[in-house]
């Protein structure tokens, strides 16, 4: 990892770091999470194939108990809540689909930008850190206040969320790196900084910041969740597991079997991804 | 849809109500409860007190308000007859265009000053100005001038007679001039009424206390009222099954489903809101009147009312209450779910497929109406789409009047005469977001203001509720009451028809 | 170290000022103003603009801004728009229960990430090893919302034996405020406590593999007591450091949580504010914690460079 690669090397040198992430897999953890991953995933995806209907179909049978029919029962509008969910669970793995990966992308970069200009380093580390005192979910708020409620507030409420982890892990890695002799030789040198970044530090920053895009999905969720709570999720009929929440609450006496769908659903989300976390932590650290 | 009229009659009449607040009203006729006096009254309520604002309705005011402040005069919720409260009597001039009030010389405000004349001018005036945000200030714009004749005397007169000056009567507290400008951080909220208002703690409580020098003793049993602040349904349910609270407001049809039956517990409506539809008459394709008529056929109402207000609701198609002179049947029911015909008629019109963006604020009934009025609208080959604001972005956009093609909007108005109505609702007033206003709609309501006999109202209500529609610019879906939940043990408690209560005469059994 | 503080309050000031500006206009971007919830959603435009006027949002907004620093400095933070009272007393008054949530919760976290930290770090049977490790994973796994939920649903409306929802202040009835407060309370605390017992863990591990635990072994000193004269003695250093760490994340998750439980603290005053456009009230919470959660992050890179040699603490 201290040589200056060239291009041939490249492909050489990605491949096993695909293949060790891989081998988290192999672990008891990695393959539940794996198994529930594939199990989440699949049923989202498949959502409109099993229950081809389509998850607006209102009846006047508000708030049926639990049945062979409906396993969880009904909602207010006599929709059918295990469709709901499944079609909500869709709907939060789209969103976390897209704004993990952008937000993780865009923390590390910002993380690394220390090692173009320290200053700009210490000014885009304040930035972060005004972020990360936002009390809770207020940031999320009034991101969806100011763009207005729906998709793109909701993914650039979650973006935002994200950068700081990002951002810090990849400066922790900036910090410890950036006074290895192999990056002050290559200063020296009269490496581009870009080129440093991108060559030299960010492959030392990536394990943690893959682990810790993993814990972000649960949190991407949670976001959503909470929003949700608020009455500023997503715009309806589009069921979100936090909307199920958010509605099932108030039917909680009534219909407790309203919320514990999505909730159970969430749970298993959550696992899945600690768990891939887990495995992949263990796996990166022991080489 | 005959039987949802039937049932929805029943709401805005209940007998026990106005026996209650005759009884509250005449004061000594209470002997027969021969009452201890002492314990404190635990009510909840789901929204903050708001003291900046007396003179308009607020429903973190509806709780308490009444039992601190008193009106010149109270309508029973039976009959509509406006009762004597502060105003011992009045008499309306020949030509009905001013009016001769006495007051009642025994009443003191809390501070120990009787109240005179001067401050029921004070409190009209006060009530005129825009920064109050009455409701029924507008009628009080109305008045040609307030001429205190005596201590407790004074010549109100009209620019043109007004039918609804016992709307403005009702609402319009009479406030304490001296005190009035330091209200707004709660320190002193000084009115006439039974109780005084002791304490505020923003977010959390308010508490009354009996005012001792109340011109009536056979009144204000309980030493003490707590008006407990709890925003959530679920908390307020449980502190009153643990007997935390005694009453429980601002709670929906959901919340009180399970108490219906519950011989612990009895239910009293309070006030109401009506639901309209509404849709902006210059915007594509709500310019054509068939697709607003076929939009009117396409709703399922009885839907909303059954799952949203599990049947508490009135599905009517008209603004005015059912007890309004002019209100029939037959125009409330003008439109009936017909899908087919709404079809029909969007095919006229050649708007199938057309996109609808609708404005939604982001409550939970409305967001569960949405949901319905899409499944319909979709079921009629139209496409709608929900655009959910948060209350305060919905709120400015209300008043601006500018809410898009079309929007679902909530008047918690029931309760006032139908011409009050028709300048206080933001969707009938001028200015409105349907943008609706033309010479035709202008006559016919001048017609309603003007009329001076029920007689003439009735008629009136009735041209100008064909035109409206006729012209389908806003689709009332369904009226429903507000409710509160007590236990059964307290007895006396009484709602007005705009839905404040009235603890004066509640007692523990 | 003071060297260094020294050196970071320029920063932190930035820090402070910039939030300040932020706090200060981002919830005025929102569409819509403290006047609507004065004036209500029947008002007319006329009405309208005569609360705005009367409530003194027509000042400009830098006149605004410096109203409110300046007044800081003299230690007022401002007055309620809505409440018409000082902001002080607003946010004193909703700091009880804030207060008492986080404090039950710091406890519960302290204990039972410290037994689950213990015991995952001695010596166990496979058996005892893998559910212990199955617990801890299950705890962070969850976020306190979700445990909240699972909470209210199992021992608030199946097995009803806790209230799920409300409040009752813990001077005016501490067995009852209790009640109140040990699901939400708890739902804070397990993943943070998961946290702690995890950090925990591998300290321990980690000090067991140390010479001095090998020559005490020698000498014959039963295992017990080599937990706890010699491993867990070096090893709770760590955890210390990281429970102070936490308390941060619990007063952030406390927002949600209050939301759940329909508790009436700090979280849903935030909350409150945003959906009133109370902004003295919104900019003043917000300040508070990004002040706060700087001089955490301050903390945590003291305690980091003191574990870790590598990394230099810059100015």
């Amino acid at each position: 990892m201290t040589e200056i690669s060239t291009p041939s090397h490249k492909r050489s040198r990605l491949n096993p770091t695909l293949a060790r992430y891989l081998q988290a897999f192999t672990t008891p953890k990695g393959q539940i999470a794996l198994a529930l991953i594939v199990l989440l995933a699949g049923v989202a995806l498949l959502a409109p194939v099993i229950y081809p209907q389509g998850h607006d179909l209102q009846t006047r049978d508000s708030l049926l108990p639990v049945s062979w029919a409906h396993p969880f029962g009904t909602d207010e509008l006599g929709r059918d809540i295990l469709v709901r969910s499944i079609y909500g669970l869709r709907t939060d793995l789209a969103l976390a689909s897209v704004a993990v990966p952008i937000s993780m992308i865009l923390g590390t970069f910002l993380g690394l930008s220390g090692a173009l200009s320290p200053r700009l380093g210490v000014l885009v580390q304040r930035a972060l850190d005004i972020i990360v005192g936002f009390p809770g979910l207020i940031l999320a708020i009034c991101v969806v206040l100011v763009l207005g409620a729906g998709w793109t507030a909701l993914l650039v409420a979650i973006v935002v969320g994200g950068l700081p982890s990002f951002g810090r892990l990849a400066r922790a890695t900036l910090l410890s790196q950036q006074h290895q002799e192999y990056v002050i030789a290559a200063r020296t040198l009269g490496v581009d900084k870009w080129r440093i970044m991108v060559r030299h530090i960010l492959p030392n920053a990536i394990d943690p910041i893959i682990v810790q895009g993993a814990v972000f999905v649960v949190a991407a969720v949670f976001t959503e969740a909470a929003l949700s709570i608020v009455g500023l999720g997503l715009q309806p009929p589009e069921p979100s597991l936090g909307i199920l929440l958010n509605i099932g609450m108030r039917y909680i006496t009534i219909a407790p079997f309203y919320i514990l769908g999505p909730t159970l659903i969430l749970l298993l989300l959550a696992l899945a991804f600690s768990l891939l976390a887990d495995a992949l932590n263990r796996t990166v650290n022991r080489t | 849809m005959t039987m949802s009229v039937a049932r929805g009659c029943g709401p805005f009449r209940s007998s026990m109500l106005a026996a209650g607040i005759a009884a509250v009203l005449l004061g000594s006729t209470a002997a027969a409860w021969a009452q201890e006096r002492g314990g404190i009254l635990t009510v909840s309520q789901s929204a903050d007190a708001q003291p900046i604002n007396i003179l308009a309705l607020r429903a973190g005011n509806a709780p308490w308000i009444r039992n601190v402040f008193e009106t010149l005069t109270l309508v029973d919720p039976q009959t509509f007859q406006p009762q004597p409260v502060l105003a011992q009597s009045w008499t309306l001039a020949e030509d009905g265009l001013s009016m001769d009030i006495t007051l009642r010389d025994d009443v003191t405000f809390h501070t120990g000053r009787p109240m005179t004349a001067e401050d029921v001018k004070f409190s009209f005036e006060t009530a005129a100005t825009p920064e109050s945000a009455s409701q029924v200030g507008f009628i009080a714009r109305e008045f040609e001038s307030i001429e205190v004749t005596g201590d407790h005397s004074l010549t109100i007169a009209f620019k043109r007679p007004l039918s609804n000056i016992f709307d403005f009567f009702e609402e319009t507290y009479i406030i304490d001039r001296e005190t009035y400008d330091q209200r707004e951080d709660g320190s002193q909220v000084v009115g006439t009424g039974p109780y005084m208002f002791s304490e505020w703690s923003p977010g959390a409580s308010i508490i009354l206390k009996r005012y001792e020098n109340y011109r009536s003793t056979d009144t204000a049993w309980f030493d003490e009222i707590e008006f407990a602040v709890i925003p959530d349904p679920t908390a307020s349910i449980a502190a009153l099954r643990s007997n935390r609270t005694q009453i429980t407001t601002g709670l929906t049809p959901r919340d009180t489903v399970e108490f219906i039956r519950n011989p612990q517990f009895s239910v009293l409506e309070t006030g109401g809101t009506i639901y309209p539809l509404g849709v902006n008459v210059t915007i594509p394709p709500f310019d054509d009147k068939l697709v607003r008529q076929a939009i009117a056929y396409a709703v399922d109402r009885d839907r909303i009312n059954d799952q949203v207000f599990l049947g508490t609701g009135t599905v009517t198609d008209l603004f005015w209450s059912p007890a309004a002179p002019g209100y029939s049947g037959e125009l409330a029911n003008h439109y009936t779910y017909d899908p087919d015909r709404a079809r029909e008629l969007i095919a006229e019109a050649g708007a199938e497929g057309a996109a609808i963006p609708i404005i939604v604020p982001a409550i939970p009934s409305q967001r569960s109406i949405f949901e319905i009025v899409q499944n319909n609208l979709r079921e009629v080959g139209l496409v709608p789409e929900a655009v959910v604001l948060d209350v305060a972005d919905f709120d400015q956009r209300q008043i601006a009047g500018d809410l898009g093609a079309a929007f679902l909007l909530l008047h918690g108005q029931v309760g006032f005469s139908s011409p009050t109505l028709l300048s206080s609702l933001p969707s009938l007033r001028q200015g409105n977001p349907s943008a609706f206003w033309n010479d035709d709609y202008v006559a016919l309501r001048e017609a309603m203001l003007a009329s001076a006999t029920p007689e003439a109202l009735g008629d009136a209500t009735a041209a100008l509720s064909e035109y409206m529609l006729d012209e389908a610019f806003s689709t009332v879906l369904v009226q429903a009451p507000g409710q509160a939940v007590m236990s059964s043990g307290l007895q006396g408690v009484v709602a007005t028809v705009r839905g404040q209560l009235v603890l004066a005469g509640s007692y523990l059994e | 170290m003071f060297g260094f503080l020294l050196r970071k309050l320029p920063s932190v000031a930035m820090v402070a000022f910039i939030s300040s500006i932020i706090a200060f206009v981002l919830p005025r971007l929102a569409p819509g103003d403290p006047a609507l919830t004065i004036a209500g959603s029947d008002a007319t435009p006329e009405q309208l603009a005569a609360v705005r006027e009367r409530m003194g949002l027509l000042k400009p907004l830098y006149q605004q801004y410096f109203d409110w620093i300046f007044g800081m400095f003299r230690g007022d933070l401002g007055e309620s728009f809505i409440m018409r009272r000082p902001v002080a007393s607003v946010i004193g008054s909703r700091l009880e229960s804030t207060l008492e949530l986080a404090l039950l919760a710091m406890l519960l976290m302290i204990i039972i990430g410290l037994a689950l930290g213990i015991a995952a770090g001695s010596p166990r049977s496979k058996w005892a090893r893998a559910v212990l490790d199955a617990m801890t994973t299950v705890f962070l796994a969850t976020p306190p919302f979700l445990t909240g939920l699972l909470l209210i649903l199992f021992l608030g409306i199946f097995v009803p034996i806790l209230p799920i929802s409300g409040e009752v202040g813990f001077l005016e009835d501490p067995l009852l405020a209790l009640q109140y407060l040990i699901l939400p309370a708890v739902a804070l605390a397990l993943p943070q406590a998961a946290i702690v017992a995890r950090l925990l863990q591998t300290a321990m591990n980690s000090a067991r593999g140390e010479d001095f635990v090998d020559l005490a072994k020698a000498k014959g000193v039963p295992p017990g007591q080599i937990t706890r004269r010699h491993v867990l003695r070096n090893s709770l250093g760590t955890a210390v450091v990281a429970l102070g760490l936490r308390a941060g994340d619990l007063l952030a998750g406390a927002i949600v949580i209050e939301a759940i439980f329909a508790r009436n603290g700090l979280g849903s005053l935030a909350v409150y504010s945003v959906q009133s456009r109370d902004y003295v009230v919104l900019q003043v919470l917000i300040l508070g914690a990004v002040v706060i959660a700087v001089f955490i992050q301050l903390f945590s890179e003291i305690i980091l460079a003191a574990l870790d040699p590598r990394i230099r603490l810059e100015g």
